[in-house]
């Protein structure tokens, strides 16, 4: 059986619904069967890939952002956000992508993101005189800095399989996402769906310091994951578990929010939602092994090499193949399968991990609003109740800084790199 | 799952699913306790050598107990948008496929995972010197727990498919 059938029997699983997980293990599966592997040695890999410090990553930060979340603080983190930009032309919209990259220092997730901030934000804006799928439009295209800007379960899934500092690639994430978060609102300014809609009276300092409260508990959590790495007081992993800590005090404490059952409930849910995240991993571990016995990489790296691509124009070749990949896969999937391939590749044409890293997930967060797959978008429509195509007319302007931030930082590096240079250099 | 006109069997399901969930928001408080504990100890000078294997084993038996329950909901990662534009008829037809096709996977994972953690169960890890084979355990209990919820997921099917909540994807 050779990677070929390999992947034409994984594509058609996957293709067919089954959920992810068995689709990557049944072909690995008969692939050891096939050639006379121990089938044991899945087992070992299975248990062997969520062995790992570094992938408790996920749990914790998860947990850190459903308890937030259960809390209350996304209602108090909005009202802060309408101090800050509510006044600006597009009132409420600029409100939701400001509040999208303050959530993204919390959730690292963007269907977490475009539920959360979706469920609070739609409503009122529709009030506000945005057409409903307008509203979820702008909701889901913010909601994709969450995993952008740190911390990012994406991104720690990457650094898990390409062997690479956590620490280094929340950082390098944190400029493309703002200048992404800023491209939005200035885009915004100027767009005739938000002309004649309400904008908010610019907000007096007693209002400022009522809300301010919120605005700091939420922006200390992303300062103490990243404060803590890169001073060296935490690893990623021990930072995600105190950032966890952090949020049930204050959800619980201070807020007052979080009471025992919806604490239960959001750790509950946290266990269940890195659970489905980390069997895929798993899985993805006897996978990630077959490709490597079967040389994939090194046949990869051949052919470029023959391609005689400059390293930018690899980086081009691969935006279109993550795009278009990402349109029909889902990030976590893709970022199993494809990242072992790639970095070698990447790897050997001089381009840095870091660097790559940062454009794969900016790829695999274009698709998730991209159709034919585009979860956010089904996300946002649920919660819109606005249909799927409709959605989809309206997220077209939104692609051109989402595009324009992937072009810049594809041909830019320092972009990129600056800060994880400055902090760890 | 639990209603009037259940059986036994179904009951007893929801029960296990109930400990379940149980053991899952025990072992998140367990692995935040030991790892600050961790951070403690490593801020007050003494090292702890037990702490980051016991976080890990608790998150292996986490990720597999987790699996059956989102089993037994249709929650697992999958991507339905082909599967969802099939006809009725076909499209209840390919999630009884997606059943047999699971339950063979569960069934080989029992019978090699039983081999393998027997075959290790006499090496121990180095720093709470367990067994090892109670860190490949999980597999074996998960793939056991997983063919167990097979009526939930079937009467998913007959329901056609399953559902997109917005919960089931990151």
């Amino acid at each position: 059986m050779t990677v070929g059938m390999i992947l034409i029997v994984l594509a058609a699983l996957m293709a067919i619904g089954l959920p992810v997980s068995i689709a990557v293990l049944v072909p690995s599966l008969l692939y050891l069967f096939i050639n006379e592997i121990p089938l044991s040695s899945a087992i070992g890999r299975m248990s062997g890939s969520v062995n790992s410090f570094t992938v408790m990553a996920v749990p914790f930060f998860i947990i850190a952002g459903q308890v937030m979340n259960s809390s209350g603080l996304t209602e108090k983190l909005i009202s802060f956000t309408r101090c800050l930009v509510g006044h600006m032309r597009g009132g409420l919209a600029q409100v939701n992508v400001a509040a999208s990259i303050i959530f993204a220092g919390m959730s690292g997730s963007a269907v977490a993101d475009a539920g959360g901030l979706g469920s609070v934000l739609i409503g009122p804006m529709k009030k506000d005189g945005y057409t409903a799928s307008f509203s979820a439009a702008v909701t889901a295209a913010s909601s994709t800095i969450g995993p952008i800007i740190p911390p990012s379960i994406p991104m720690v899934i990457f650094a898990v399989i390409a062997e690479e500092s956590v620490g280094r690639l929340f950082l390098a994430g944190a400029v493309p996402g703002f200048l992404l978060g800023l491209l939005m609102m200035v885009m915004l300014r100027f767009m005739p769906q938000t002309r004649d809609v309400k904008v908010y009276p610019r907000a007096t300092i007693a209002e400022f310091r009522t809300h301010l409260p919120a605005g700091i508990l939420a922006l200390l959590m992303p300062a103490i994951i990243l404060i803590g790495i890169t001073v060296g007081i935490f690893t990623p992993t021990e930072a995600a578990a105190v950032a966890a800590v952090y949020a049930t005090i204050v959800g619980g404490f201070i807020l007052r929010g979080l009471t025992m059952q919806r604490f239960r409930g959001a750790l509950l849910q946290s266990m269940l939602l890195s659970g489905n995240v980390l069997f895929v991993v798993a899985v993805a571990g006897v996978f990630g092994w077959i490709l490597a016995r079967e040389g994939v990489s090194g046949q990869l790296a051949q052919w470029l090499i023959t391609m005689d691509l400059s390293p930018l124009m690899l980086l081009i070749v691969l935006n279109i193949l993550l795009l278009l990949i990402g349109c029909v896969l889902e990030p976590i999937s893709v970022l199993i399968v494809l990242t072992p391939v790639l970095v070698p590749v990447i790897g050997y044409a001089g381009i840095d991990t870091v660097h790559f890293g940062v454009i794969m997930v900016f790829n695999l967060m274009i698709g998730l609003v991209t159709p034919p797959m585009g979860l956010v978008l089904y996300v946002v429509g649920d919660v819109s109740g606005e249909k799927f195509e409709h959605v989809v007319k309206d997220i077209l302007p939104f692609y051109l800084p989402m595009l324009l931030v992937l072009l810049l930082i594809t041909a830019f590096p320092n972009l990129v790199l600056w800060l994880p240079d400055l902090v760890f250099n | 799952m639990t209603g009037p006109g259940t059986s036994r069997f179904a009951r007893a399901r929801a029960a296990m699913i109930r400990v379940q969930e149980h053991l899952l928001i025990l072992i998140a408080v367990a692995m935040t306790l030991v790892v600050l504990y961790q951070i403690g100890a490593r801020i007050g000078g003494f090292s702890v050598r037990w702490t980051e294997e016991f976080a890990r084993f608790l998150s292996i038996w986490a990720t597999f107990l987790a699996v059956p329950i989102l089993i037994a909901f249709g929650r697992l990662i999958n991507i339905d948008f082909f599967h969802l534009a099939l006809p009725p008829f076909l499209r209840r037809s390919v999630s009884y496929l997606h059943i047999v096709i699971s339950v063979s996977a569960f069934l080989v994972l029992i019978w090699v995972g039983l081999g393998q953690v027997q075959a290790t169960w006499r090496q121990t890890s180095p720093g709470l010197l367990w067994p090892m084979g109670l860190f490949t355990l999980p597999i074996v209990v998960c793939s056991v727990l997983s063919l167990v919820v097979v009526p939930d997921w079937i009467a998913s099917a007959r329901r056609d498919g399953h559902d997109t909540d917005m919960e089931k994807y990151l």
